[in-house]
């Protein structure tokens, strides 16, 4: 079984449109068939993820067509936890120092 | 005729018979005679086409049907009803405040009352006092959280407005919403109103709005635009753009627009 994870699918368009689909549990395997069901967009072949101009690299990417047959990239992103981010860290450092 | 013929010529004098009377003189007899006989004319009421006796302030009137000088009343002024006084016997009618009166351009002889108009516009007709004006709309199109962005533009929400046609109306737009960074580092982002086609759109980089990891921040944006309605209706959208640095997330808000007539 699939790993699942707490993420966020985005749509990119040809046009360059970013379409998000808000946190879930995703797994890799529910991806395509959401995507499909929910968003018509089909033919939806795996490829290696690549990074995106945030230079962040996505979990999985995808490669398919949307409803209008026009050619989308979908990426499933891996949600930083709240606790792992740089501002819990520092307030979580703030208060072991007042200790 | 022979030579011993006598011929008598009688030379009467000029202008008289043979009595020596004048000619004319039966004439002249009558016509004085007709006009000793005729009355004395003192007063008006001694003519004999002057028909009737008047009384105090009339008139002198031609009656066509008896071909004869009558009196009369003279005709009374006309009588104004303003819907609140009634005012008899007016012979002239003043203006003033927000009426004035003008010659007739197209009737001699006939004036023209109209409204004396301030201020601009064009229209001919008068509003009623208890008339309407449009009153002024607001609506908010709210949006739910679209997770993760990294990079192209996001619409939050689009909807269309229906103008009355011939209104002016300065329609107004603001995005309030939620960001939040997703990745380490200055998180960097454009917000985009577009009103039926015309765009304002944030600075970006450090001169616009940015955000960082996991910190949430209301942002908001406005647009406004002057547009004169048609009926028909206009789009209105609102958007969101990657610019640089880490990605974010787009959270929940709403798009506000407002309607406000000019007239």
């Amino acid at each position: 079984m699939a790993e699942t994870f707490v993420g966020s699918v985005e749509i990119l368009t040809h046009d360059h449109e970013s379409i998000g689909i808000p946190g879930q549990r995703w797994s890799a395997d529910a991806v395509p068939v959401v995507l499909a069901t929910l968003h018509g967009i089909t033919d939806l072949r795996e490829v290696i993820p690549q990074p995106q101009p945030t230079g962040r690299t996505p979990e999985y990417q995808w490669a398919g067509m949307d409803a209008q047959q026009q050619p989308v990239t979908v990426l499933l992103w891996r949600d930083v936890p709240y606790s792992e981010t740089a501002i819990a860290q520092a307030i979580a450092a703030a208060i072991a120092g007042q200790g | 005729m022979s030579d011993r013929d006598i011929f008598l010529i009688e030379i009467g004098r000029r202008g008289r018979d043979a009595a020596g009377t004048p000619v004319d003189y039966a004439t002249l007899r009558a016509d004085v005679a007709d006009l000793q006989d005729r009355p004395a004319i003192l007063k008006l009421v001694d003519i004999p086409d002057v028909s009737g006796s008047p009384t105090n302030g009339q008139l002198i009137a031609w009656d066509a049907d008896t071909e004869q000088w009558i009196f009369r009343s003279p005709p009374s002024g006309i009588t104004v009803n303003d819907g609140d006084d009634m005012v008899a016997n007016v012979w002239g009618i003043s203006f003033d405040n927000g009426l004035v009166s003008a010659e007739s351009t197209v009737l001699p002889g006939f004036m023209g009352v109209g409204v004396r108009f301030g201020g601009t516009g064009t229209s001919p007709e008068v509003a009623r006092r208890d008339h309407r004006h449009t009153v002024p709309t607001i609506m908010r199109v709210p949006f739910g959280p679209a997770a993760y962005m990294s990079s192209g533009s996001r619409t939050l929400a689009s909807t269309s407005v229906t103008l009355l046609s011939g209104v002016t109306y300065l329609v107004k737009t603001k995005i309030n919403m939620q960001m939040r960074g997703a990745d380490p580092g200055a998180c960097y982002y454009r917000l985009n109103l577009t009103i039926d086609g015309n765009s304002r759109q944030s600075a970006g980089g450090s001169a616009g709005f940015w955000c960082v990891q996991g910190v949430p921040d209301k942002t908001t944006w406005n647009h406004s635009r002057q547009i004169t309605g048609t009926g028909a209706a206009i789009p209105i959208s609102a958007a969101v753009s990657y610019f640089d640095g880490g990605g974010f997330y787009t959270d929940a808000g709403e798009l506000e627009i407002e309607l406000l007539p000019s007239q």
